[in-house]
């Protein structure tokens, strides 16, 4: 190579540059390439570590921030709102969020999202927390059910969330009662739960009530459990008096559930997760013990049966064995003839059979009727003036049978003993009606007439009396005082004639007195002048 | 199109070091050292294209990751909102249309270009291409002069950093994008500094010649 370079004749003056060995191998190739794995980690990073996206359904999106709001699991932030847009109907906004990577596997139709925004209701304050950073959007992940990446976000936040431990309870009853998504349930007042859910049944008959237990009381739900609704202030005004029962304060402002077992002997068994009780209107119905065979029969009373209600007693020599269920009014089109169908329930467990003989509860009614089984109406409570459906045995009533063929049994009846003296004293008064008081009153008047003429021709006979008696009666009495003076002699102080004279006077005395005093008794009993004193 | 003709051309070369003019043919380049300093001797920049290039390449992927992630997050009142590039661009653009366009133009705009630009000028000088040769030196001055300028944006991050700091009321963090970006920014430079504009007229020369 220096020898090229001498060669060069063109620049004898300019020194020729040395020339070694060396290699050309270029490491800039490193640049792009550390580039390149950079920029594939951060985008493989990127790609794995990009989490799930779901779309949720929301009423609305107040407080809600696309690329601010966080999904927040137990206030963990486990996701973003990316995206927030109008429904095509304008009904609803969807949400799209972005969750963390491994969300997916708690994304399943049983998974729930709702908006945590600060919230007071009677029975507590929640949210506060989001007065200051804003509503965020809270899940309840869920492993269990079939995958999917569209939700409908609860307006309301759930009362129990899945991390929560404790059991679901189903609870069916009527009517709903003044109760609460999020209302208490109490176990001997403590507050051991709340009304998660309630759902009106299809038919429309039932409303199913979801009660959440917390662990460890839901193990105090056993087969034998009774629940009933503790709401308000229990004022119950029937056949027994007044009562007033309240289980707490908060209950009585947003209503609650209590539940106890019955029977503290009973243990019960356990029940599952799901198992549906009854709700119970009042703790008394709860206590009371469960009949389910119920049997409905027919009574007729033919008087008015004003106090008599759906509801209303059934007794049997006083103990309750039923209920009324249906009071109306019926108009017989045969003969015009308008009654009162009364249909009652009995329960016949209520009675104990010392001895089962194998014939059924209508049978053995039917005996108890050919035995003298009547029903009446009785008063239960004067002050209310409550009745009540009373069946007794009475033997020696007139023999009768149940009718059977109607829609009910028909049981026989008998009048109260109200009716019974009712009905006598209508008789009395008939009987008084039927007096001849004007009659009376005629004769009565004839009667006096006839005195005034006799008093009249005793006056003109006293007046012949004057002018022809007075003059020799004059005399006569001049004589007479001659008489009496001698008399006087004769009776004198303690001779007999005065005292007998005056003990006839007395004696007539008590007469009059006596007539006096029946007087007063026909006044007063009028009708002892045809039946004489009783 | 010059009368007299480049040093390489003459069968020279002059030392980067000592600055002393060396008799070099130009068949022989690799390995030759100067004569008097020892100095590697190179008539043109060593593998000019082939490590403009690499840089190029590396610029243009981390370009990427510098545009699409957070350069910074700002945390106000609790609420901590990443901004990239363009997101802040965006956010300007609502009231501050000519700050926007400057921020634009310095972080977006900028690089971009001169990832344009360097990749046409190499392209060029490989085809061979003898089209408007002064203009593309002027590309060229152009793209390495205003390269810096991007540096603008990791200024202006690194100030927020440092002055922001309100604890829970307010604070600025740097985010990862930053880093790429500055990247991109530094091997743009390097990119614009390793090739070398004489190269443009030598196929002029060769083409003439």
């Amino acid at each position: 190579m220096a020898e090229d370079s001498e060669t060069n004749e063109a620049s004898p003056a300019v020194p020729r540059a040395l020339l070694s060995e060396g290699s050309g191998v270029s490491l800039v190739w490193l640049i792009p390439l550390v580039a390149v794995v950079i920029a594939g980690w951060i985008a493989f990073r990127a790609i794995s570590e990009q989490g799930p996206m779901v779309t949720i359904e929301f009423e609305s999106a107040e407080g809600l921030e696309a690329r601010k709001t966080k999904v927040a699991y137990k206030d963990l932030q486990v996701g973003e709102i990316k995206s927030i847009t109008l429904a095509d109907d304008l009904s609803h906004v969807i949400v799209s969020a972005e969750l963390v990577p491994g969300a997916e596997n708690y994304l399943t139709e049983n998974t729930r999202f709702w908006v945590v925004r600060p919230q007071v209701t009677a029975g507590r304050i929640t949210g506060l927390s989001t007065l200051v950073s804003g509503a965020f959007v809270a899940i309840d992940p869920v492993r269990e059910g079939e995958p999917r990446d569209h939700f409908v976000g609860l307006e309301t936040p759930p009362v129990v969330t899945t991390s929560e431990a404790g059991r679901v309870f189903s609870l069916r009853s009527t009517e709903l009662g003044s109760i609460d998504v999020g209302a208490p349930i109490y176990y001997r007042q403590i507050h051991v739960g709340e009304v998660a859910a309630f759902e009106m049944d299809p038919s429309g008959q039932f409303i199913t009530t979801q009660v959440f237990i917390r662990r460890p009381h839901d193990a105090r739900v056993k087969s034998n459990t009774r629940f009933w609704n503790a709401s308000g202030i229990d004022v119950t005004i029937d056949a027994e008096g007044v009562r007033v029962h309240s289980a707490s304060v908060v209950s009585m402002l947003i209503g609650g559930i209590e539940f106890d077992a019955p029977d503290p002997e009973d243990p019960g068994v356990e029940v599952e997760e799901y198992t549906e009780f009854v709700l119970f209107k009042s703790r008394r119905e709860a206590e009371q013990p469960a009949y389910t065979i119920r049997m409905r029969y027919l009574v007729h009373f033919p008087h008015s049966v004003q106090g008599l209600v759906s509801g209303s007693p059934v007794v049997f020599r006083g103990i309750r064995i039923g209920r009324v269920v249906e009071v109306k009014l019926e108009l017989d089109p045969s003969n015009y003839e308008i009654r009162v169908p009364v249909v009652i329930e009995i329960e016949p467990e209520r009675v104990e059979i010392a001895d089962f003989e194998e014939v059924d509860a209508h049978g053995r009614i039917e005996r108890l009727v050919a035995n003298g089984l009547r029903a009446r109406l009785g008063s239960v409570n004067l002050l209310t003036g409550g009745l009540q459906v009373e069946l007794d045995v009475h033997p020696d009533a007139a023999p009768d049978r149940i009718l059977l063929g109607g829609r009910y049994p028909e049981l026989p009846t008998m009048p109260a003993p109200l009716e019974e003296i009712t009905a006598s004293l209508s008789g009395v008064l008939a009987k008084i009606e039927r007096m001849p008081l004007d009659q009376i009153g005629a004769d009565l008047q004839g009667s006096l007439k006839e005195l005034r003429d006799m008093l009249r021709e005793i006056s003109s006979l006293a007046s012949g009396f004057n002018e022809n008696v007075m003059p020799p009666l004059a005399d006569t009495l001049q004589r007479l005082d001659t008489t009496v003076g001698s008399l006087d002699k004769m009776l004198g102080e303690d001779a007999a004639l005065p005292i007998e004279l005056r003990k006839a006077l007395e004696d007539v005395g008590d007469a009059a007195r006596s007539v006096r005093v029946l007087a007063d008794y026909l006044e007063q009993h009028p009708e002892s002048l045809i039946r004489g004193k009783r | 199109m010059s009368a007299v003709g480049s040093a390489r051309s003459q069968g020279m070369v002059g030392c980067h070091a000592c600055r002393l003019l060396v008799g070099l043919s130009s068949g022989a380049s690799a390995g030759a050292v100067c004569p008097r300093c020892r100095a590697p001797l190179h008539s043109r920049k060593v593998n000019s294209i082939r490590r403009c290039w690499a840089l190029l390449f590396g610029a243009a992927i981390l370009y990427i990751p510098a545009n699409v992630l957070p350069i910074m997050t700002t945390k106000y009142l609790g609420n901590s909102e990443p901004d990239t590039i363009m997101s802040g661009v965006l956010f300007l653009l609502e009231d501050e249309w000519p700050l926007a366009l400057v921020v634009f133009v310095a972080s977006i705009v900028v690089p971009l270009l001169k990832l344009v630009v360097l990749g046409y000028l190499l392209y060029s000088v490989q085809s061979g291409s003898s089209w408007r040769a002064l203009d593309r030196t002027r590309l060229y001055r152009i793209a390495e002069a205003i390269g810096r300028w991007s540096m603008v944006d990791i200024y202006v991050v690194t100030i927020l950093v440092a002055l922001v700091r309100l604890d829970q009321l307010a604070s600025v963090d740097a985010e990862i994008g930053v880093v790429f970006f500055g990247a991109v920014v530094v091997l743009t430079i390097l990119a614009a500094q390793s090739f070398d504009p004489r190269l443009i007229w030598d196929r002029m020369e060769e083409s003439n010649g």
